[in-house]
């Protein structure tokens, strides 16, 4: 009974760190891939080369390699921790990676396809610049929030009383650090 | 057993090349600390004082702060050797570095082999090695070796400590107790976070020890006062102004706004979780670093992008594992080393939490072994793979080391005050007054490294020659404010590598 009261609660304050993602009109630019940027940096980097064999130059700046540094580097935001506890707050966070812990460990015969797509969504925010915002919104907030219910509901069952503490403690820890910090959120993104 | 013990050789050497090679000009110039560490070292060396004439002291006044003395003693050693020059100085902090590495596989060999761990074999075989390899190729772990950082060597010998304490885990041997402690100790006295870290270890490993052998307990008790007894003089230095100076300064608490103790108790323990979960951030490890120009170049993270898989991997099987020797320590030092770089500003900080370096890699390590044995087939494939990704990672990341650095982030090191020192030495005997712009930061402390006893002024951009010094000449350095074609200045310093870019000029007034 404590546990399905206590999801409840998360789940009212997990819809509520709606308020957060509204605020905003875009995420800042460090989410998105931009491939003119990519070349000036690729361009940059050759500028310093001076004295190099054209195929040295070429091992070092190749347009592969920039590219996946580039991506991985805009991915990196969305799985950066101070990104999540704005935006899913620190349960939540913890949630969705309890949600990672328990979906490996299950049966669930799709679980595989299951993984890849959740881990695939921020290609969504990274290279779908056209799509409105609040499209993109639901495609990325919504699977996280649902997935960090199912993490959190995992870890309370699997841990029992201890669970149900932690998540309760991190539940208040929430509540207060987002309290303190509700401003940060404009850090990754641009205000209404 | 000899092919372990060559490639152990081979790690090390490859390790020692990585911190030398070329140490003296790359970082392209000493930066403030290390100049005034080579200040005082010298001094030390040769007067028996400090630059503020104060006789071997414990504590050393520097810019804003007093440093702890370990790191000074050990460059005024070297310099008795070496002279005073850029090696002498940043020697004690790669000597450590690379010796770290070896001492890396030792502890992670004695970890591993503790009766207590129930750990598969081949685990056993395959991580020392991985791990001190992993170590040897760090960027991280390189970049803070290469410079005069007082953390590299108060790891070194927190690591030392742990090592003993490790051995003492093993056979109850007290030497290794008190040996591990006095390490402990030893590296409070070298650099700032230490002074939290290694107290909280010893009260951590003094409890656990304390309940795990009750036969050994007055032992215990007796040495772990000598850990008191030895940081008693840190513990009354730091409740002093001056030693709690460097704390105020950068304390992270200063730049929120909390005038009553409600809010003080409302906001301040958020502000250290935000800071502590910082020191977690993907994009901070794997992306950008913590963006000083100083600890790393830019665009790189603190670890490479191909480990990510394998912290991952590694973290989880920890989480499995029970109760073992090994999942504690590592957590142990996860959770400390960010505990009291949290305090200050800014957050996340690489220098101060160096010391998460090691945990982190004895989880990556964890995670490519678990991943390689448990590989029924291709395994040669894999380790051919995971080779060729991490030399093309590692080949990109000294490229741009030893090439982009040096020019992209030569002012964050200072360089092109050694250049101007080279100018001043040649028009010596040619003026009367040395008078330097304010806006060249320090020069003034890289003239009185690189020369003993020089007068000289140093003043704001306004400044104008005084009447009374018409008949005197003054040999006036001042950045490069724009392209000035003026008969008055008779010479140049310009940054060191090939972009041939003004850094100063010098004008004969």
């Amino acid at each position: 009974m404590i546990k399905k009261i206590l999801l409840t609660i998360f789940i009212l304050y997990e819809l509520n760190t709606f308020r957060m993602w509204n605020a905003c009109r875009d995420f800042s630019d460090k989410f998105h891939f931009s491939y003119p940027q990519m070349g000036l940096r690729l361009e940059d980097a050759v500028h310093n080369d001076i004295g190099f064999s054209p195929e040295l130059v070429r091992l070092f700046h190749n347009k592969p390699v920039f590219f996946v540094n580039s991506i991985f580097s805009n991915y990196f935001h969305f799985w950066d921790i101070r990104f999540g506890v704005m935006f899913f707050s620190i349960v939540g966070y913890f949630g969705i990676f309890c949600g990672f812990w328990y979906l490996v460990r299950s049966k669930f015969k799709y679980k595989l396809m299951m993984l890849a797509l959740l881990l695939m969504l921020p290609l969504v925010e990274i290279f779908g610049g056209s799509i409105s915002y609040d499209a993109r919104l639901i495609l990325i907030s919504f699977p996280y929030l649902v997935f960090s219910i199912y993490g959190i509901w995992g870890f309370m069952r699997d841990k029992k009383g201890k669970g149900v503490l932690i998540v309760l403690g991190f539940l208040i820890l929430s509540i207060w650090y987002q309290y303190v910090f509700s401003g940060d959120i404009f850090f990754d993104c641009v205000k209404k | 057993m000899k092919l372990n013990k060559l490639i152990i050789i081979l790690i090390l050497l490859l390790a020692v090349f990585l911190r030398f090679y070329r140490i003296d000009t790359d970082p392209p110039g000493l930066y403030i600390d290390e100049v005034s560490t080579g200040v005082n070292a010298y001094k030390i060396l040769t007067t028996g004082q400090d630059e503020f004439g104060v006789p071997y002291p414990l504590f050393f006044r520097s810019f804003g702060d007093y440093k702890p003395p370990v790191y000074i003693y050990s460059v005024a050693s070297v310099m008795s050797v070496l002279g005073k020059n850029e090696l002498a100085i940043r020697f004690p902090s790669a000597a450590a570095g690379s010796l770290s590495i070896l001492l890396f596989y030792f502890f992670i060999k004695r970890l591993v082999e503790l009766k207590s761990n129930k750990i598969q074999p081949a685990i056993k075989k395959y991580l020392p090695a991985t791990g001190m390899l992993l170590l040897a190729l760090s960027s991280w772990h390189i970049h803070f070796s290469r410079g005069g950082f007082e953390v590299n060597l108060a790891l070194f010998f927190y690591l030392l400590g742990c090592y003993l304490l490790v051995l003492f885990w093993g056979n109850n041997k007290a030497k290794y107790f008190v040996g591990g402690f006095i390490l402990f100790a030893l590296s409070a006295y070298t650099y700032h976070t230490f002074r939290i870290i290694s107290p909280l270890s010893w009260l951590i490993l003094l409890t656990a020890f304390f309940i795990k052998l009750p036969k050994l307990r007055k032992k215990i008790i007796r040495c772990g006062v000598i850990f008191i007894i030895l940081i008693i003089p840190i513990i009354q230095f730091s409740l002093t102004s001056k030693g709690s100076e460097r704390f105020v300064q950068t304390s992270a608490f200063s730049e929120y706004k909390a005038d009553t103790t409600t809010q003080k108790l409302f906001v301040y323990p958020m502000v250290y979780v935000k800071n502590y979960i910082s020191f977690f951030s993907f994009d901070y490890l794997f992306s950008n670093g913590d963006g000083n120009g100083r600890h790393q170049i830019p665009g790189f993270g603190l670890l490479y992008r191909w480990q990510l898989p394998f912290l991952i991997l590694g973290t989880s099987w920890l989480i499995k594992q029970k109760r073992n020797a090994y999942k504690y320590v590592v957590i142990g030092l996860i959770s400390l080393a960010p505990l009291p770089a949290a305090l200050a500003r800014p957050s996340p900080h690489s220098l101060r939490s160096l010391l998460l370096i090691l945990p982190i890699t004895i989880l990556i390590s964890l995670g490519i072994v678990i991943f390689y044995i448990n590989l029924k087939k291709f395994k040669k494939i894999f380790l051919v793979f995971l080779v060729i990704i991490a030399m093309y990672d590692f080949l990109i990341y000294a490229h741009f080391y030893y090439n982009h650095y040096p020019k992209v982030n030569a002012l964050d090191w200072g360089a092109g005050n050694k250049q101007i020192v080279e100018k001043i030495i040649k028009h010596k005997g040619k003026y009367d007054y040395l008078v330097i712009d304010k806006n060249l930061n320090f020069t003034e402390h890289y003239v009185n490294f690189y020369m003993d006893s020089v007068e000289l002024l140093v003043v704001e951009s306004s400044w104008v020659k005084p009447k009374e010094w018409e008949k005197k000449k003054v040999l006036y350095i001042r950045p490069n404010y724009g392209n000035v074609n003026n008969e008055q200045i008779i010479d140049r310093a310009y940054l060191p590598g090939n972009n041939n870019d003004i850094y100063a000029e010098i004008w004969n007034l």
